[in-house]
């Protein structure tokens, strides 16, 4: 079971802005996407959420069309977390939150049990009576994460569940982008597949367990991290010199643009 | 399970649920001194037993005089007030959290605009090109007519102010100032037409008046305003996700485009109803949820029903002022809610536009 894409393209009039996008999310790994401005990353992540109908090619979910799956079910299957929100409505962070266990009928106080165990995941259970017009950026960010981690909750009983994230360290302190990476990864732990756009490759380089690399709306690369992240790639890629050097501490690569 | 959380929880439900007793309480109560207040005063005792036999609850002890004055002419206008002030207040908290913007009221977008003048055209051309609408609907030829005007108002709107990227709350307003311009004018050109007769109901309809309830008109707009109260609240969980984001709604498995359709739909049988009995009686759709959302927050599963409550108590005060104010004759009630909505929604224009929130 996974969240196969299969020869993804997207156009918008004639503008071509994914062509032939290949992926596979596989439960239990985190892939990072990335890839530098216009490359299409947010658009493959819009398809791949379900916002645009247009597109040519397949997705299978578990097993079964995209387009197949009731609204509700699909939900508590895959979590989506978009870059930036347009609530601002005085919600508490509480209610934010619990709007997570929208598609779920698990009833009332299992919903708050799950609500409050979400918001201590992410740090964010002490602003739980504080409205979320009021948050900071990084808070909004966070307490978002806690309201889609919230929606794919509890295992589903022979499903596998899926996490898209956009961006989601873009607000965040040092600490917290590590904190949210070290959750996502953690969640790949569990079970879950996750998927993250990233634009620091040394986080993705830290915590994902493969890569994709897009550019100008084409994969240009896709493989696990030392593969993927070589220094004459991402020279290509972005158009400046790196070098790629193993990480003092850690075995993962490390790359230091120059 | 957590302690701190259920008590906090509580107490948070308790008091809005509260709020929501209170207000229905202070409802029943304005309107056993509606009916009391008039050119003959009638004491709360037998206003209340009026009601209440009216109910078949009991038989009432006052004089014959005092139980029709009740029963047949002011009963039924407070009636009428609590059902439009409810469907003007719940159309337009609903309305609010589709378009994800506390401005959103039927009024100030046009949808009213649309409803009236849909509703004047079958008053002065009705005679002849739309006879048909009569004979098919009857009585409710003209709340059919105001119906569909608010409809295809809502979904010129909600077209204009939606792309790709979402809804535009400035192109919205636009769209329905410009939408209440032209209707506005093409009602003003109608009244040319109009014989004295029809000009006299126009001239009702433009400063919006409960003077025309009767039993009659009673049930039949309280036939379709229940539409709107009962099915509104079903949409409760769906208006919150929309309040995410359309996109968000959607991850979170809301069928958005059916969801925006019903209550898109729910909306216009409301306003189209409210505004076939009573004309343009503005402002209702935008004082009465913001005082909500302010007191209880905005959570729609309790902001739609304390909406309807306060939208109907507020109307039913309006309309006392309104009957009493330079008796024997009477200010039109949509003239008292605009004064009133006015300079409020200047000062939440004010007060967004500092908060960067416009």
């Amino acid at each position: 079971m996974s969240f196969q894409v299969e020869d993804i393209s997207l156009y918008m009039g004639d503008k071509k802005l994914i062509a032939n996008v290949s992926l596979n999310v596989i439960p239990g790994e985190l892939l990072a996407v990335l890839g530098p401005n216009g490359a299409g990353k947010s658009t493959l992540f819009k398809v791949m959420a379900g916002e645009y109908q247009h597109y040519s090619g397949s997705m299978l979910l578990n097993n079964t069309r995209f387009e197949d799956y009731v609204g509700r079910t699909r939900a508590s299957l895959l979590g989506v977390l978009p870059q930036s929100s347009q609530l601002n409505f005085a919600f508490s962070v509480f209610e934010v939150v619990m709007l997570g266990r929208l598609p779920h009928s698990s009833g009332r106080i299992r919903d708050r049990e799950i609500a409050y165990q979400a918001m201590e995941q992410v740090a964010v259970g002490h602003l739980a009576q504080a409205l979320y017009p009021s948050l900071s950026g990084g808070e909004k960010q966070r307490v978002q994460l806690a309201r889609v981690l919230c929606q794919i909750w509890e295992e589903v009983p022979g499903q596998s569940r899926y996490l898209l994230l956009d961006e989601p360290t873009s607000a965040l302190d040092l600490a917290h982008q590590h904190h949210t990476l070290a959750l996502a990864k953690e969640l790949a732990a569990q079970g879950v597949g996750v998927m993250s756009i990233l634009h620091d490759l040394n986080l993705a380089a830290q915590y994902a367990d493969r890569i994709l690399l897009l550019g100008d709306g084409k994969v240009v690369a896709q493989g696990l991290v030392d593969e993927t992240l070589s220094a004459d790639k991402i020279a290509k890629l972005y158009g400046i010199d790196v070098d790629v050097i193993p990480h003092p501490k850690r075995a993962h690569p490390l790359v230091v643009s120059l | 399970m957590n302690n701190s959380v259920s008590i906090g929880l509580t107490a948070r439900e308790l008091r809005i649920k509260w709020s929501i007793i209170s207000l229905s309480v202070a409802l029943l109560l304005c309107l056993v001194i509606s009916v009391g207040i008039g050119p003959m005063p009638i004491s709360m005792l037998d206003s209340f037993s009026v009601i209440l036999s009216k109910v078949g609850l009991i038989e009432s002890s006052a004089s014959q005089a005092v139980q029709s004055i009740v029963s047949s002419i002011r009963l039924p206008r407070s009636l009428l007030a609590i059902l439009v002030g409810a469907a003007l207040a719940v159309s337009g908290a609903a309305m609010q959290g589709l378009f994800r913007n506390p401005l959103a009221d039927p009024g100030l977008i046009g949808v009213t605009g649309g409803a009236s003048l849909a509703a004047v055209l079958l008053i002065v051309l009705g005679g002849s090109s739309f006879s048909f609408l009569y004979t098919v609907f009857g009585d409710y030829a003209l709340m059919v007519a105001a119906f569909c005007g608010a409809f295809t108002t809502t979904m010129l709107v909600s077209k204009v102010a939606t792309t790709q990227f979402g809804t535009s709350v400035t192109s919205m307003l636009l769209a329905g100032i410009a939408i209440g311009i032209v209707t506005g004018a093409a009602v003003g050109v109608l009244t040319f037409l109009a014989d004295d007769a029809q000009l006299r109901t126009l001239t009702f309809w433009a400063m919006g008046s409960l003077g025309g309830a009767s039993w009659s008109t009673v049930l039949a707009a309280g036939s379709l305003i229940t539409i709107t109260l009962v099915f509104m609240p079903s949409q409760a969980k769906n208006l919150n996700a929309l309040l995410l984001g359309e996109s968000e709604a959607r991850h979170l498995g809301v069928n958005v485009e059916r969801v925006k359709r019903q209550i898109i739909m729910l909306a216009a049988i409301g306003v189209g109803a409210s505004v076939a009995v009573s004309g343009m009686i503005g402002f209702v759709g935008l004082i009465v949820p913001h005082i909500i959302r302010l007191t209880l927050g905005p959570d729609h599963r309790y902001l739609l029903l304390a909406s309807a409550a306060l939208g109907g108590l507020f109307l039913l005060v309006a309309d006392m002022i309104s009957r009493t104010i330079i008796a024997p004759a009477e200010l039109p009630i949509g003239l008292i809610t605009t004064i009133i909505g006015g300079p409020f929604f200047i000062y939440m224009v004010i007060y967004r536009t500092r908060s960067n929130a416009l």
